[in-house]
């Protein structure tokens, strides 16, 4: 096991790529999410906007 | 209107697009996860030490997968960038776009994962040699394509303006690609090839070309990811946008 | 018009100012020579990313931005050339580089100016 996290002495320069790959890549998965939710909260608020102002108008 | 035209419309109006993408996306990152969970044991474990470089080399199974992506979706970017300015086809300028910040997220691992290993191979973290300089354009390109759809407040026009960026950068692609060729370079030449043999060992090679596959399948699934919140904002006043807002309204899902 | 009042007097002053650091004998002509090339090169690049962000206020950052991935290029086979020649190495290859770029710049920089002018405009 600790050869394995060795890596023959490149240990550092492996696991580190590695990490790098994950996180980045985990990141960029994660983050549509945020924005699903941003973009979701976003429309509702004018949809309400809208009909509230629709029901407030009301005759001319 | 035959039925394969009929097909063709449905599958490009947006709430079909939205569900379809909905649909694909779980399958896209859970195989995509797997198959790379698979090649990283092929790669790390199974895979005998190098004979030049020991065990730095498998960074291999994680920097080159990583390169040919940031390639790839450059080339799904442009392609679609194509169409939605030829075509005015609203899918494709939305597959465009989201294409983008994926493909900016590989070409940030290829340039860091490379410079860690470029660390104790060169004895450098950086050099200012041909790959490596057109892979960092390649980032730069991606973020100018990025930043100008931001920039734009109609979302159409803002894909239509970026999407044309990016076919104007794509000459930046044969130069990544051969790069190795015409120049001198510090970077390694081709050494897998698509058509005859390539000159790596075939316990190293599989766990590259599955990794390859997995990274496909995982920007698949981002594409399709991006591509729905994209449909969203594009469609926005449409009303099955409408239902999907007061739907997850209802779900409890928090603002 | 750009070009002539921003490229053409450093084309001019180039050999004077090689001749001030001590430039050596190729350089002293290929240096403007690469300018000439390279220059009006990066003005129509610039042309049509100018026309990309032509409707936004404060645009000055990203038009930054998208210009430098496509000057890169232009840059690194223009001093490729002159580094090269300073070497002592073959530098035409790279100045026929940047005389095709110009070429087609030329002839499509005008077309893509049009059609971004479009898009930013429509």
């Amino acid at each position: 096991m600790n050869d394995f996290l060795a890596m023959g002495g490149y240990g550092a320069y492996v696991w580190s790529s590695y990490a790098v790959f994950f996180i980045v890549l985990a990141l960029e998965a994660l983050a549509p999410r945020a924005t699903r939710r941003r973009v979701l909260a976003e429309l509702r608020g004018r949809l309400k906007r809208r009909s509230a102002r629709n029901e407030g108008s009301g005759t001319p | 209107m035959n039925a394969l035209t009929l097909w063709f419309h449905k599958t490009g109006s947006p709430p079909t697009a939205y569900r379809l993408a909905g649909r694909l996306m779980p399958w896209c990152y859970g195989v995509g996860f797997v198959l790379g969970l698979v090649a990283l044991y092929g790669g790390l474990v199974l895979a005998p030490r190098d004979y030049q470089q020991g065990d730095a080399y498998r960074i291999i199974f994680v920097h080159v997968p990583c390169a040919w992506m940031s390639l790839f979706a450059y080339l799904f970017m442009a392609a679609n960038a194509f169409i939605a300015l030829v075509w005015r086809i609203k899918l494709s300028e939305v597959l465009a776009m989201a294409a983008a910040p994926i493909g900016a997220a590989f070409t940030f691992v290829t340039l860091v994962t490379g410079s860690i290993w470029g660390k104790p191979m060169w004895g450098t973290w950086w050099t200012w040699d041909a790959r490596l300089t057109s892979e960092l354009v390649l980032l730069f390109l991606y973020f100018g394509v990025i930043g100008l759809h931001a920039a734009i407040e109609d979302r159409r026009q803002a894909a239509r303006a970026a999407g044309f960026l990016a076919l104007i950068g794509i000459v930046n692609l044969p130069i990544v690609h051969f790069s190795v060729n015409w120049w001198n370079t510090l970077h390694q030449g081709e050494t897998v090839r698509l058509l005859g043999p390539s000159k790596i060992d075939a316990s190293m090679i599989w766990p590259l070309l599955t990794m390859a596959l997995a990274t496909h399948l995982w920007f698949f699934g981002s594409v399709l990811a991006r591509t729905r919140i994209g449909l969203l904002e594009l469609d926005g006043g449409k009303d099955w946008v409408r239902e999907i807002a007061l739907a997850t309204d209802g779900a409890g899902e928090r603002a | 018009m750009h070009w002539l009042t921003t490229a053409l007097p450093l084309i001019l002053v180039a050999p004077l100012l090689g001749e001030l650091l001590h430039l050596a004998e190729p350089l002293r002509w290929l240096l403007p020579g690469a300018l000439l090339l390279a220059t009006p090169l990066l003005s129509l690049l610039g042309a049509v990313c100018v026309a990309l962000t032509v409707g936004m206020h404060r645009s000055g950052m990203l038009l930054a931005l998208l210009v430098l991935p496509l000057y890169v290029p232009v840059l690194i086979f223009g001093a490729g050339a002159c580094n090269a020649a300073q070497a002592g190495l073959p530098f035409l290859a790279p100045l026929l580089w940047l005389g095709a770029a110009l070429v087609l710049a030329l002839v499509l920089a005008p077309l893509a100016c049009a059609a971004a002018l479009r898009i930013s405009l429509s």
